[in-house]
């Protein structure tokens, strides 16, 4: 690793692990948060990283690794969340606040029946990059390979279904199966990224760098590498700022990519990007 | 009754579509004839865009939807090419033109670029529907006529057998409408597909369709347009006091355009 | 709704239920004779065994074993019922418990509060928010003792008739006590290397009485997780002062002291302050054994 990351900052060893971690983990996010933008399901994916808190609190309930009852959860919260959308007339966003409200309460109620577990929750509310061990690191490898595939396969399909739905069905677009598996994958790159950056700030790493390239992209490539290099210059600015400055590092990344929002956003309205 | 070689026809036998207890269709036989120009018509909520999904396949129905391929084709369903009538879709969303017909064609991501096959496709297509200058336009910011140009455009890329329309000069001015009605002529006589035209504009139906289908959760007629399109017909779909002005040409309608082309003569005898 | 979407609900509301059958506090019964409340485990432990086999007194536990130090705490309405029925209060003081004054008053404005650790020697903090003094008295076997004889006081004080039983007992604990006291001033003088860092500040007391410095510790204030650059400053200052271990508590998750540890190539340990562990009369003496034997391990002997 020494060879790959010659910087100052970088030096100890805890530091480049949090810094491959993150450089496998913040463009996967970018990349899922392009069509998840495109679906306008933030709140969705919002409601994912605050059901991995209740999936911590169930895991150390239980007495099972919350990190595997906190992937677990937020992969149920996600299929039970497409599931109900599909079968009421209800609004998504009505069936989201629905589920997000009795998640949290759950998991409020089982922490509040088991004094001290709350220190054990610090670390998810807001990040543990730098804790972050090298099974782990490798594990996000695997996710970011993983996450590229099903993008290399679906990628179109997602889109043109987050155009018309009626439209994509005639063209033959499989619709649950796309629904499902986008649920399904944005919730396992959630309880991913809460490492990076903690359950509160979680949506803004998947939304805000696709949001920001939206601002500024002429065409749909655009848009998307534009996403993976805010999420990418972001990550790694975050890491190092954070270190001189003594910040939290996810909001620092966060804060990043919030500047990046603002630049494009500035640009467009002033140079008429787009 | 035209002689054109039947290649594919549709027939709707028994068709019915029931939804929240209620029967948006019932009963439907209809034919669709090969190479034909069909146009639907009905008041509001005759559930004209209900059949058109239906033979998209995408409510469900009770009865049959058949159709009968020829040898010379030799496939299974035909290929069925589609224009809805809206396409809500987000306006900021940076998809181009381009990268709309790629998304529908090509195997791997548009992220990746579009291949030369899809944007060669896409330009042969915009071109015949004369929607070239529209190929790097934001989808958002095209208007509502340009848009139903690109999805006719994407539409016909495919050579489809069998073409649906949905209300296609709607949302879409005058002149709009003219180009399109001319376009859809020559599309028509160069390749062979059947057209199945939803329609509130009876003028464009009576001067184009070679068939028409009167629907009001049920047949209320159907057969050659001048034969079909009568007084009595009217009044039993619309109430009464509806009639048919046929326009001429020079009327047009109501506004300027230069040498508007003369339509072809006589459509359906 | 089809039936998949209320399995989904049902299948969410399940561990809820799990959870939700704990039985509610009860009032405890009022009771004859002087009933003393401790308010987090190591009073409780010393008030034990001062109290040993004296009838008419009976000893509560306010703060959950599990809990550990009070810092922050807030009286919930049960600590509220208990604090009502109960006659004396057994508390460290120093600030460790910061309800003291108006708050527990106000549950039941005839107690008797009594601060074990005002005779101790104050350790001053100079910086951190909570500029003052270090209120971990009791994890010094030195301490302890202070604070086992005034709680004896306070016993004799408020229940003159078991005056002897309390001195009998204060006498046969602080005797344990002191033989511990000795046995870590013996290991003490033969330490090699004498710098560590620890987790939080609980340990100062017993690292002024065993002469180890703490060149720094992971978290100055209690939650306040430490960045990258002050973690890796640790590790700097770890190299610089040859420090002999990281030390973890069992309170506490132990991921950022094992990554100092672990950079820094020096062993990680574990160090428990004995604020949560099981309430049994020989609960203190036991950890602090356990401490003393990782200290002469890491620290070595010459």
């Amino acid at each position: 690793m020494d060879r790959l990351l010659p910087f100052a900052f970088a030096e100890p060893g805890f530091m480049k692990r949090a810094i491959l971690a993150m450089l496998f983990i913040a463009p996967t996010a970018a990349a899922v948060g392009v069509p998840l933008v495109h679906f306008r399901m933030a709140f969705f994916s919002d409601a994912i990283g605050h059901s991995a808190f209740t999936g911590v609190a169930l895991g150390v309930l239980l007495g099972i690794h919350p990190v595997v009852t906190m992937v677990a959860f937020g992969l149920f919260v996600a299929w039970a969340i497409t599931l109900v959308k599909g079968r009421t007339d209800l609004s998504a966003d009505t069936v989201i606040g629905v589920f997000f409200s009795t998640v949290i309460a759950l998991g409020i109620a089982v922490i509040s029946a088991q004094k001290g577990l709350t220190r054990n929750l610090q670390s998810f509310l807001y990040g543990d990059l730098l804790a972050v061990s090298e099974a782990e690191v490798v594990w996000l490898a695997c996710l970011f390979l993983g996450v590229g595939v099903y993008l290399y396969l679906a990628f179109n399909r997602l889109m043109l279904l987050g155009v018309h739905e009626g439209f994509a069905r005639s063209r033959g677009v499989p619709v649950r199966a796309l629904e499902i598996s986008f649920a399904l994958v944005v919730a396992l790159v959630v309880t991913a990224a809460i490492r990076a950056v903690g359950i509160l700030l979680v949506t803004a790493l998947l939304v805000i760098p696709a949001a920001a390239a939206r601002n500024a992209a002429r065409g749909t490539a655009q848009a998307f590498w534009g996403a993976v290099a805010v999420s990418l210059v972001s990550g790694l600015a975050g890491i190092a700022a954070s270190y001189s400055l003594d910040t939290a590092t996810g909001a620092t990344v966060v804060l990043f990519a919030s500047a990046f929002f603002a630049a494009t956003a500035v640009a467009r309205r002033v140079l008429r990007l787009a | 009754m035209t002689q054109k070689p039947h290649l594919h026809t549709l027939e709707i036998r028994n068709l019915s579509v029931r939804a929240g207890g209620v029967d948006i269709l019932a009963g439907i036989d209809a034919d669709i004839r090969c190479g034909e120009v069909t146009a639907l018509v009905g008041p509001n909520g005759a559930g004209k865009t209900t059949l058109l999904l239906a033979i998209l396949g995408l409510v469900d129905y009770t009865g049959e939807i058949r159709f009968c391929r020829a040898e010379e084709h030799g496939r299974g369903a035909p290929r069925i090419g589609y224009v809805p009538q809206h396409l809500d879709f987000d306006r900021n969303a940076p998809m181009t033109v381009v990268d709309f017909f790629a998304l529908s064609s090509q195997r791997y991501p548009v992220v990746l670029g579009a291949s030369r096959s899809s944007r060669a496709a896409a330009r042969e297509s915009l071109a015949r529907a004369g929607a070239s200058h529209l190929a790097g336009r934001p989808l958002g910011r095209l208007s509502g006529g340009e848009l139903q140009r690109v999805l006719l455009a994407l539409a016909l890329r495919d050579n489809p057998d069998i073409l649906l329309l949905d209300e296609p000069v709607s949302g879409v001015d005058a002149a709009g409408e003219e180009l399109f009605c001319d376009f859809l002529d020559q599309m028509h006589s160069a390749s062979r597909f059947s057209l199945l035209l939803v329609s509130h504009d009876l003028s464009v139906v009576s001067r184009h369709a070679d068939r028409v289908i009167c629907l009001n959760r049920r047949i209320v007629c159907q057969g050659a347009t001048t034969e079909t399109l009568t007084p009595e017909n009217l009044a039993a779909m619309y109430g009464s006091g509806a009639h048919l002005f046929s326009h001429g040409h020079a009327d047009g309608h109501g506004h300027l355009h230069d040498d508007a082309p003369a339509p072809p003569g006589g459509k359906g005898a | 709704m089809r039936r998949g979407a209320w399995l989904a609900i049902a299948l969410l509301l399940v561990p809820g239920a799990a959870g939700a059958g704990r039985p509610a506090p009860g009032t405890p019964a009022a009771k004859p004779g002087l009933r003393v409340l401790a308010s987090f485990l190591p009073m409780y432990v010393f008030t034990q065994n001062v109290a040993a086999g004296v009838p008419r007194v009976s000893v509560d536990l306010m703060l959950p074993a599990a809990l550990g130090c009070p810092h922050d705490y807030a009286l919930t309405p049960g600590d509220m019922r208990k604090i009502a029925a109960a006659d004396l209060f057994i508390a460290n003081g120093r600030g460790m418990e910061e309800f003291l004054g108006a708050p527990l008053l106000r549950g039941n404005p005839k107690i008797t509060i009594v601060e074990s650790a005002a005779g101790v020697v104050p350790i001053v903090t100079r910086d951190g928010p909570r500029g003052g003094v270090n209120p971990h008295t009791w994890v010094s076997p030195r301490n302890a003792i202070l604070q086992v004889r005034a709680i004896e006081k306070a016993l004799a004080a408020a229940d003159p008739a078991d005056a002897d039983a309390f001195r009998r007992n204060a006498d046969a604990y602080t005797a344990r006590l002191a033989a511990l006291a000795r046995d870590f001033d013996a290991a003490a003088r033969r330490f090699r290397g004498r710098n560590v860092v620890t987790f939080h500040n609980v340990f100062d007391y017993i690292a002024r009485d065993a002469g180890i410095a703490v060149v720094g510790r992971i978290e100055e204030t209690p939650g306040q997780e430490p960045s990258a650059g002050e973690l890796h400053a640790l590790v700097r200052t770890i190299r610089r002062t040859k420090s002999s271990a990281v030390f973890a508590e069992p309170q506490y998750p132990e991921r950022l002291a094992a990554i100092v540890a672990r950079e820094a190539g020096v062993p990680l340990r574990v160090l428990d302050p004995v604020s949560t562990g099981p309430a049994e009369p020989r609960a203190y003496e036991n950890a602090m054994r356990r401490n003393l034997a990782t200290l002469v391990e890491v620290l070595g002997s010459r």
